[in-house]
């Protein structure tokens, strides 16, 4: 029997049962930018909030008329109502910005809201440096949002005991149960990130208060600059970055959270439980302290042959930071967009690149490759480089350890290129995008890495100028790429199958 | 949830964080060392 003829009238209403489950809850966590906004009597910024959560709250609680499903959700369901959720919620979250006025049209508003939630950074907003405190506030809090899951989120808090809710969980491209029970699972995610919120807040926070801003300014800069970090999304209130803060130990702070926002929550979770052992075991951390330094070195190698910073200690701070802004997915910078594209050279810009793509690890906020496929794949390298020295007759195992031990095998080889080669695609598709409306290639494939990477350094190209069939390319690659390509793919499943007759008896 | 299978303890959470600055200042030094050695 095939998997899409069981998607019947019925299951169909209860996926837009759940997305609105979704949206509503979505809705309200617009709620916290409305109060900033009334808090800085940004009264016209409040309006819009108000608009925005009416139109949200109507939507969600239409499409929550439906019926709601009383079996186990299949594979497919609980794929696209996460694909579709995302859909949904990047449309309504949007709102704000468009009617903010500090967006051109609707479609630069998504493309913002897009980028927040898929924790990418690149953003076509007009003058960031003066946006009011409220639509500040939203931008980093979807940031949040998306990085940690919001199927997560209304998992963990508003909807106990949905049955089938880890394919929801899986459909938001989040893999690993770390406790037996999907709920306990989601509400630690959501512990570890709301520890680390309170930790990040007050020691940014403190550390902009000494630099010298004003009390609340600096708790709202603390709180945005954690949440955007963690997140991997990079987006900053300010349009220099981290550059603005002029600090060494601000940039050491955010240097931290972005690490550790990179860090699978698996692995948070056996950090903070007593297997740290696991720390230096799973070969994701392997993995990833291995390329964080071959990259560094080819990294110094090419700033220093150039000789674009005089000093040991500039020349580390400025690419130690850029690099694991770009391998964790963050798109901090502590140097302008035009340093790449004129100061930094071939080599260094290629070394990004390869940071962008590989990215963090699996079942935490960033985007990218994740060094488990980096490292199942590199594994898988050698073994097959070993049974060229061994015996025709010789049976070669490599192991690795990923929370418990296990044998590598094709099938492990074989997911991992398969996600490696649709990424690859993809980001040779978002080049080719780039070069065929006239960008210098290096750039179009550095904003191209960036979008599917879900990372945010920009080489230039990103702006409200760009043209739109541009922006509509990198709206695809952040959303397809941030949910692994699979939940998206189960939607197109669904809606061919819903259009052709003919499609239902060939899947 | 029961006291039993509370999710997290206060001092294993001390500890784990404890953990993290350090592997942060060790990625921290060695990354520095290793700019110093390109360098000269």
């Amino acid at each position: 029997m095939s998997v899409l003829r069981k998607v019947s009238w019925h299951q169909l209403q209860g996926i837009f049962y759940y997305v609105g489950r979704i949206i509503t809850w979505v809705s309200v966590m617009m709620v916290f930018p409305l109060l900033v906004s009334l808090g800085y009597r940004e009264w016209n910024i409040a309006v819009d909030f108000v608009l925005s959560i009416s139109v949200g709250l109507s939507l969600g609680l239409a499409l929550q008329l439906m019926p709601k499903p009383k079996g186990q959700l299949s594979w497919l369901e609980g794929m696209t109502i996460a694909s579709l959720s995302w859909i949904f919620m990047v449309l309504v979250s949007a709102l704000p910005f468009w009617l903010s006025g500090f967006y051109l049209s609707y479609l630069d508003a998504i493309f913002d809201a897009m980028s927040g939630y898929t924790t990418t950074g690149l953003t076509l907003v007009t003058d960031l440096d003066h946006l009011p405190y409220g639509v500040n506030m939203w931008r980093q809090l979807i940031c949040f949002l998306g990085g940690q899951g919001v199927v997560v989120l209304v998992l963990t808090f508003f909807l106990k005991n949905a049955p089938g809710s880890f394919k929801l969980y899986v459909g938001e491209a989040k893999s690993d149960k770390i406790l037996p029970n999907v709920v306990h699972t989601a509400r630690a995610i959501w512990y570890i990130g709301l520890m680390f919120l309170a930790i990040g807040t007050v020691s940014l926070g403190a550390v902009a208060f000494l630099e010298g801003m004003r009390p609340d300014r600096a708790l709202l800069h603390g709180l945005w600059i954690f949440l955007a970090g963690w997140s991997g999304a990079g987006y900053t209130p300010q349009s220099q970055s981290i550059l603005y803060y002029h600090s060494t130990v601000f940039e050491l702070l955010s240097l931290a959270f972005m690490l550790l926002g990179s860090v699978n929550f698996a692995l948070h979770y056996a950090v903070l439980t007593k297997k740290r052992r696991e720390l230096w075991q799973n070969i994701e951390t392997k993995a990833y302290v291995i390329s964080i330094m071959t990259l560094l070195m080819l990294l110094y190698l090419g700033l220093n042959r150039l000789g674009v910073y005089s000093t040991t200690f500039a020349l580390f701070r400025k690419g130690f930071f850029q690099l694991i802004s770009a391998h964790t997915g963050t798109g901090y910078a502590t140097v302008y967009s035009a340093d790449f594209a004129f100061r930094w050279g071939a080599l260094p810009v290629f070394t990004l690149i390869l940071a962008m793509l590989f990215g963090g690890m699996t079942g935490s906020t960033a985007g990218g490759l994740k060094m488990l496929r980096v490292g199942i794949v590199g594994k898988g390298v050698i073994q097959d480089v070993k049974r060229l020295f061994y015996p025709e007759s010789a049976v070669v195992v490599t192991k690795f350890h990923f929370y418990s031990d296990m044998v590598l095998n094709d099938q492990h080889v074989r997911s991992a290129l398969m996600i490696i080669i649709l990424y690859i695609l993809t980001f040779a598709v978002g080049t080719g995008v780039g070069a065929m409306y006239g960008y210098p290639l290096t750039d179009a494939a550095f904003e191209s890495a960036s979008a599917v990477g879900n990372v945010g350094l920009s080489a230039g190209i990103t702006s409200a100028a760009m043209p739109v069939g541009m922006k509509i390319t990198y709206i695809l690659i952040m959303y397809l790429a941030r949910l692994e390509f699979l939940s998206v793919f189960a939607l197109i499943a669904i809606i061919i199958a819903g259009v052709t007759r003919k499609a239902r008896r060939v899947f | 949830m029961g006291r039993s299978d509370k999710l997290f303890e206060v001092k294993e959470v001390a500890l784990g964080l404890g953990w993290y600055a350090a592997g942060i200042g060790f990625l921290f030094v060695l990354g520095l060392l290793l700019s110093g050695v390109v360098k000269h």
